[in-house]
């Protein structure tokens, strides 16, 4: 992960719960609707300052991750008030330290329009993943109208600056990453979503 | 089947989706607050409408024609849109907002520009013009949304 994304999201981590508040008032039921279907070991992938801790069932073992020093500093506070265990460790996505088949199910929120290369890190997801682990996201992407889709192109440079890449395409990434997409739920516009997949287990070969 | 607890009888439940590989999803959400939070997005977009093509119309000078009012106008709405969803973000969140505003700030900072360039007109006149713009974008928006909410066909994904 470069200095620059790092000094972005720490950056950011000042903000954050302020800039997301009416993000968790209006999806907060969506997210703790996925997140209910977490199994036996969770990883959450960009933890952030600890916000979607809230939306987990209770008993669960959680790794929550983020690449910013400043989020975990902030996330670790906000872990104490889990009933669970959870524990807030600093890594990055595209290069987990974990060991293959390590957990049963991985949560991101709002991770994949910002990590720098997505399939390289849905890829690692499916690594540390067991076989047919589940993956469960809540993430925003490109809006599939042309029109729409075109003005998100337009200004996403200039929101990258300082935030998220608004345009991605994120259903095909978890499939080039090798997932089977099982479920897409539109929440806002196509341009908010949930997706389901399943880490079927790779092929030698493939 | 993961079913939530409902919360209470004045609870809302919104779109209850059935997946074969992964059950239901039932989302509840306050009923007032999912109104406030609509109400919210179309006051945020009617407001775009109206400030931004009353600062259009301030912004493009009669004299400067009407393309060059036409490029003023759109620049000064896009600034002024920004303005005012940033503080309505806070409420519901930017994605409900963010295209049918910007879809206003255009059309509005365009229509404003060019015609400010070509006639004198009151600021309110701009403004009135500016809310109903608004207000007929967000519905389209809020027709757009409903027609695509919920779950994805397999077929269609």
């Amino acid at each position: 992960m470069s200095e620059h994304h790092i000094g972005k999201w720490d950056n950011a981590s000042k903000g954050f719960d302020i800039m997301n508040m009416g993000i968790e008032r209006r999806y907060g039921p969506y997210k703790r609707e996925l997140f209910s279907k977490c199994q036996g070991d969770v990883m959450l992938v960009a933890a952030g300052t600890g916000l979607d801790f809230q939306y987990f069932p209770d008993g669960l073992k959680i790794t929550a991750i983020d690449f910013s020093p400043k989020m975990v500093e902030k996330a670790k506070v906000k872990a104490e008030d889990y009933d669970g265990e959870l524990e807030v460790v600093e890594a990055d996505v595209m290069n987990l330290d974990f060991p293959g088949a390590s957990f049963d199910t991985v949560v991101t929120s709002c991770t994949f329009c910002s990590v720098p290369d997505p399939i390289k890190g849905l890829k690692e997801i499916h690594r540390v993943l067991k076989p047919d682990g589940k993956l469960l996201m809540f993430e925003h992407v490109r809006a599939g109208n042309f029109l729409l889709g075109a003005m998100m192109d337009i200004v996403a440079p200039f929101v990258a600056k300082a935030g998220p890449e608004i345009n991605r395409d994120t259903a095909g990434n978890v499939r080039k990453a090798g997932f089977e997409l099982t479920r897409e739920f539109n929440i806002s516009y196509d341009m908010v979503k949930l997706f389901e997949a399943v880490a079927r287990p790779q092929r030698v070969g493939n | 089947m993961t079913e939530s607890n409902p919360a209470s009888s004045r609870d809302v439940t919104f779109i209850i989706s059935v997946a074969p590989e992964s059950g239901y999803i039932k989302c509840h959400m306050d009923n007032k607050t999912a109104i406030l939070l609509r109400l919210s997005d179309y006051v945020a977009v009617v407001l775009t409408g109206a400030l931004c093509m009353a600062a259009a119309g301030a912004a493009a000078p009669s004299t400067w024609g009407m393309f060059a009012g036409m490029i003023i106008g759109m620049v000064a709405s896009m600034i002024v849109m920004i303005a005012v969803i940033l503080p309505f973000s806070l409420i519901g969140g930017i994605f409900d907002i963010v295209m049918p505003a910007m879809i206003t700030a255009m059309f509005v900072g365009m229509a404003g520009g060019m015609w400010s360039a070509t006639a004198d007109v009151a600021t309110g006149t701009f403004a009135a013009y500016g809310f109903v713009a608004g207000l007929v974008i967000q519905i389209m928006f809020h027709i757009y949304h409903i027609s695509l909410q919920g779950e994805v066909l397999e077929t269609e994904r």
